[in-house]
C-alpha cells in the first residue's frame, strides 16, 4: 500500500502538514520518524501536542519504522511519515519499502547549508543524498503545501551539482 | 519595577510588524526581541535567544507566539526546555501587547501576566451600535 504522503520536513510536525496537508489529503494518522525525538519525552510531548484530536500521531525511531513499513500496515494511505533530512529518508528504503515519490518540504537554514528555495537549504551531503534517493527510483519534489508551487528537485540542484 | 526580557515569535515578518505597530501607539519599547520562523534552523534561533537572555540578565523572559501547534510554538517548547523558567502566551495580538507594554512597570509579574492574557481577548469583539 502507497503511503499519503512521505514527507521530508526538518520543522517535522508543524502549521503546514496539520493544516496545509493532513486537512484536504483527510489523513488519519501521522508518523514522526525521528532518533532524536523518539530518545526524548519531552520532544514527544511537543510534537504531540501540536496534533489535533482527529489525526492518530505516532512517534518512531529509524528502527521502529522500518520495521512497521515492512509489515502489513491498514490504512498506509491515510498517512503522513515525516522525517528530517534525505539522510533519514534513504534509512528507511529497502526491506520491501519503495516509494515512488516523496516531498521535500523544508530544509532551513544552518552554517553548512546553501539556499536552493526560500524553504530549502541543503548541505553537500544533503545534495548527495536527494540524487541518491533519485537514483533509487523516487522522485522527489519541492512544496510546502498543496496549494503552492511544485518544483521537481533535479531542477533545483542539476546547475549546482 | 519588573525587569523583563520580551520575545516575539512569529511567522513569516509578522513579529517586527506586530512590534512596529505598537511602539508606533506606545513609543519605543526595552528588551523586546523578534524573532521570525522563517530561514534558520529551528536549533540556532535557540541559541540566539538563549544568548540574549544571558546577556540581559533580566528577571523574568516572557514569549509571545502567534499560534499554538505551529514551528513558532515548537520553538518556544525548544526555549523552555533550556529555560523553564520562561512564561510563554500563545495567540499575540496588538490589544495583548499594548497591556502588556502599558503596565509593565505597574503590577507585579504575576498579575501582569494574567492582565495581559485576559486584555489580548478583551481586545477580540463585534462591533455592535
Amino acid at each position: 500500500m502507497k503511503v499519503q504522503l512521505l514527507r521530508i520536513d526538518d520543522r517535522l510536525i508543524h502549521g503546514q502538514v496539520v493544516l496545509g496537508w493532513a486537512k484536504p489529503l483527510r489523513s488519519r494518522r501521522i508518523l514522526l520518524c525521528d532518533d532524536g525525538v523518539a530518545a526524548n519525552e519531552w520532544e514527544k510531548q511537543l510534537y504531540l501536542s501540536c496534533v489535533p484530536g482527529n489525526l492518530h500521531s505516532v512517534i518512531m525511531n529509524t528502527q521502529e519504522t522500518r520495521k512497521f513499513l515492512a509489515g502489513d500496515q491498514p490504512d498506509l494511505d491515510k498517512t503522513i511519515i515525516l522525517v528530517k533530512s534525505p539522510q533519514v529518508l534513504l534509512q528507511l528504503i529497502g526491506n520491501g519499502f519503495k516509494p515512488q515519490e516523496a516531498n521535500l518540504g523544508g530544509m532551513h537554514y544552518a552554517e553548512d547549508r546553501q539556499k536552493y528555495l526560500p524553504f530549502v537549504f541543503l548541505s553537500p551531503q544533503d545534495v548527495q543524498d536527494l540524487l541518491t534517493l533519485t537514483q533509487k527510483g523516487i522522485s522527489i519534489y519541492c512544496q510546502e503545501v498543496p496549494t503552492a508551487k511544485k518544483y521537481n528537485i533535479l531542477e533545483i540542484i542539476g546547475d549546482r551539482k | 519595577m519588573n525587569s523583563i526580557v520580551t520575545f516575539i515569535i512569529a511567522h513569516e515578518d509578522f513579529s517586527s510588524a506586530l512590534l512596529r505597530t505598537v511602539e508606533k501607539i506606545l513609543g519605543p519599547q526595552k528588551q523586546v526581541f523578534t524573532f521570525s520562523n522563517q530561514q534558520d534552523d529551528l536549533p540556532v534561533l535557540v541559541q540566539r535567544m538563549i544568548t540574549i537572555i544571558k546577556k540581559q540578565q533580566a528577571e523574568n523572559v516572557v514569549v509571545f507566539v502567534d499560534l499554538k501547534g505551529g514551528s513558532c510554538w515548537n520553538l518556544t517548547g525548544m526555549l523552555h526546555h533550556q529555560y523553564p523558567q520562561l512564561v510563554a502566551i500563545a495567540g499575540v495580538n496588538v490589544p495583548m501587547l499594548v497591556s502588556f507594554f502599558n503596565y509593565q512597570d505597574d503590577l507585579p509579574f504575576e498579575d501582569l501576566i494574567n492582565k495581559t492574557i485576559l486584555d489580548g481577548g478583551k481586545g477580540i469583539l463585534r462591533l455592535e451600535y
